[in-house]
């Protein structure tokens, strides 16, 4: 083999490297570059409409827009690894968030409120983790199920009061409110999350289980258990997301929380991780995602664009990215 | 041979591999010129929509349309305003994106906003009214240069002015019974100076409502009537205004010759869906003279009880008392000799209460004798006959957001702002509120 052949074979080496690279990451790539692009974007962009998106009002509003889909999220990536989709999630917030109200009014403190959602998280986690394979139905049935009890529940609850929305009397909820105190609390929920995701069985088996479930229970591997595992974790990231959700205004209506399982997804999918779960699962998707969807909401109307133009704009970033990131590799259906 | 075949199927390798890698790079060529197209196109939407003076454009279609009156008021206002008027950006917190009363909104703004030296942006509030979703509509709409707010929602108003503390803010079309109510969840909005009150869709008090409706009963001599209305917890002052109504058939009914009868212990609740058709099946709601929907009825009552009425299951007599207005021809044609004997309509030209109090609060010319935000009652269009309704359609800006038939023309608006008239009173804008300025009368 003489010189040239050495180099071309060492080219080939390294274009195929480049591409076995490019295609393992593609989409962490192309999901990381949407949320730069966007900060890049509007760094450059607001000044010249004499706002700033790093100002600290912006920077403070941009977490409160995003701190409770992020921490909804990121909690939910372990049902979406497992290839479910939970509904009740927005449910679980407007009924958590009422609880706390409710709970902090009657005793003066939040701590009966938040053990009494933690348990009422794990109650549904239970149901929702494990009616799917027991009773052979669809994983998304028991979640649906689990909505349409909740939205009844609260319904019953307002009717009863006499009102559409309650706000804490004698609690002072400003701690919530601190852009700090969000960065911390969300980065402490992703650390606790990866460990679990990435250095523990349950990560490993919920991911498993996605990836192929007969393979995963041939394995010795017990779906059940572990689904609840995951539906427990993600109860728990709700379960504070609902403190934040309540926090933010120190109150709860009717309707808190409404449709906040269509943020999730919005964000999961966004942050590129597959909707079929899986090993591609990752805790970084959910905060990408939250956070790229986040910083559209802030900075589009910053740029002059109209509130009513957000979400066309927001609907079409996330179609090209959902196109880049979630398409077949032959076929157009996403993944 | 063996020789000749080997070097064949390097051959063959070099060839398909060279084809392989031109296939690919063709393929990672187009996709590459996909992404950067599709990164092209946001970034021109972006670049176009950062450049665009989002209201120039709606300004001017106003003004085209409204140059006669425009043009009577520019010497007006040049003569009377002062170097020191200060501009900015409202926000307008509507509780719809579409329809009569969204149409006419925008129009009255872009008149009013280009006339008064603002802009304005359409911030749309939480669809449950949340409070939370509400806060963060505001927050993310907010720019340097906004300097106030009107909200046709009040969840989270309290939360609004707690952020932002130099906001001023009012009311549109709702009773803030979150600020007003007992225990409301934004009560301390009240004693706020920064806000600057509300009017609401019509009576505030739900034993107006109630009273309302009964006199128009009494009136049209229905002797069977049933009440359907939204949730209590959403509307509290319709639960109040079906007790009324209740009980001032009772008190009636004492003296009366011959009884009204209410179906039914209490209204039937619509869970903002339109009602039922199996409404109809009930034996109490047989043979009804009359419904009297709580509600948007034209929207949430009419169709079931047109489909009724086609079916058999409905007296083809039985009438219809509501509110709200559906700009549909049909439902037009309908009001006052059709199903819907009569139709309350709150005035949408009573946008003009929370622009002039934002603009003297904004010049820093609050009226005098302004002490605290307090909830104005709307006044109502009441259309009962073809008449009205025919004056509405030809004479109002209420179908069309016709800016040249409105009754709060900018002559008349201006003398209640005090950058205009430094005479003007807080008690001249209620007493001015509350007059047939804002009836079907002013479209006779």
């Amino acid at each position: 083999m003489d010189k040239g052949e050495n180099m071309e074979n060492i080219k080939v080496n390294d274009s195929s490297n480049f591409k076995e690279f490019w295609y393992n990451n593609k989409v962490t790539i192309i999901s990381y570059s949407g949320l730069l692009f966007c900060i890049i974007l509007f760094t450059i962009v607001t000044p010249l409409t004499g706002q700033s998106i790093w100002s600290p009002e912006k920077l403070s509003t941009l977490m409160s827009d995003v701190i409770v889909t992020a921490l909804m999220s990121v909690g939910a990536v372990f049902i979406y690894s497992l290839g479910n989709i939970d509904i009740s999630i927005g449910k679980q917030i407007g009924l958590y968030s009422t609880i706390l109200v409710l709970t902090g009014n009657a005793t003066g403190s939040l701590l009966p409120g938040i053990l009494l959602c933690i348990l009422l998280s794990i109650v549904i986690a239970v149901i929702n983790g494990a009616s799917g394979p027991v009773f052979k139905i669809i994983s998304i049935i028991p979640s649906v199920v689990v909505m349409q009890i909740l939205s009844g529940i609260i319904m019953i609850i307002y009717s009863d009061l006499g009102t559409r929305s309650i706000s804490l009397k004698t609690i002072d909820y400003s701690f919530f409110k601190s852009p700090i105190v969000m960065v911390v609390v969300l980065v402490i929920e992703i650390i606790i999350a990866v460990y679990f995701f990435n250095f523990t069985a349950i990560g490993k088996y919920t991911r498993a289980i996605g990836a192929n479930k007969t393979t995963a229970m041939q394995s010795g591997i017990s779906i059940v258990k572990y689904r609840i595992y995951a539906y427990i974790i993600a109860g728990m990231g709700f379960v504070l997301a609902a403190l934040f959700q309540m926090g933010y205004t120190g109150s709860a209506s009717d309707s808190t929380g409404t449709g906040y399982h269509m943020n999730v997804m919005i964000a999961i999918i966004l942050g590129g991780m597959p909707v079929s779960g899986g090993m591609r699962s990752r805790i970084s998707a959910a905060v990408v995602g939250a956070f790229t969807f986040s910083i559209l909401d802030v900075g589009l109307p910053l740029i002059g664009l109209p509130t009513r133009m957000t979400f066309i704009v927001k609907a079409s970033i996330f179609l090209i990215v959902v196109l880049l990131t979630s398409r077949k590799k032959y076929g157009a259906l996403p993944k | 041979m063996n020789s000749d075949i080997a070097c064949m199927s390097v051959s063959y390798k070099k060839n398909m591999k060279n084809f392989k890698e031109d296939f690919i790079m063709k393929l990672l060529g187009k996709k590459l010129l996909t992404n950067v197209l599709a990164v092209l196109l946001v970034l021109t939407i972006l670049t176009a929509c950062a450049t665009e003076d989002t209201t120039t454009d709606t300004n001017t279609d106003a003004s085209d349309s409204n140059s006669q009156t425009n043009e009577s008021s520019s010497e007006e206002s040049t003569d009377t305003s002062n170097d020191e008027t200060k501009g900015g950006k409202i926000l307008f917190l509507s509780s719809n994106s579409s329809g009569a009363v969204y149409d006419f909104n925008i129009a009255f703004l872009d008149m009013w906003t280009a006339e008064l030296g603002y802009t304005y942006e359409i911030v749309y509030g939480d669809g449950s009214n949340d409070p939370a979703g509400n806060l963060q509509a505001v927050k993310n709409a907010m720019t340097n240069d906004v300097v106030g707010l009107i909200a046709m929602q009040d969840g989270g108003i309290s939360n609004i002015l707690d952020e932002y503390p130099d906001l001023y803010v009012a009311g549109l079309a709702t009773d803030m019974g979150s600020v007003y109510g007992p225990e409301g969840a934004s009560a301390s909005a009240t004693t706020n100076d920064k806000f600057l009150g509300t009017v609401a869709g019509g009576y505030a008090s739900g034993v107006d409502i109630g009273k309302m409706y009964f006199d128009d009963v009494v009136q049209k001599g229905y002797k069977k009537v049933a009440v359907a209305m939204f949730p209590g917890f959403a509307y509290p002052q319709y639960t109040i205004a079906d007790q009324t109504f209740r009980a001032e058939v009772e008190e009636y009914n004492k003296t009366a010759d011959e009884p009204i009868e209410v179906t039914g212990e209490e209204g039937t609740v619509l869970m903002f869906r339109p009602m039922d058709e199996s409404f109809f099946n009930e034996p109490e709601n047989q043979d009804l003279d009359a419904i009297v929907g709580l509600c948007a009825g034209q929207q949430f009552i009419y169709p079931a009880l047109v489909s009724a009425i086609g079916n058999g299951l409905a007296d083809p007599d039985t009438k219809l008392l509501t509110a709200g207005f559906q700009s549909d021809q049909a439902l037009i044609d309908d009001v006052g000799t059709g199903i819907v004997q009569t139709l309350y309509l709150p005035n949408y030209e009573e946008i003009f209460f929370p622009l002039a109090m934002l603009d003297n609060a904004i010049q820093g010319k609050q009226y005098p004798d302004f002490e605290q935000s307090e909830v104005l009652d709307g006044v109502y269009i009441t259309i009962s006959s073809d008449e009205i309704m025919t004056n509405i359609e030809e004479n109002s800006p209420i179908p069309n957001a016709d800016m040249s038939k409105l009754s709060v023309t900018l002559e008349k608006g201006k003398q209640f702002l005090r950058r205009y008239n430094s005479d003007a009173t807080y008690a001249e804008l209620k007493e001015f509120m509350l007059s047939d300025a804002f009836s079907e009368k002013a479209y006779e």
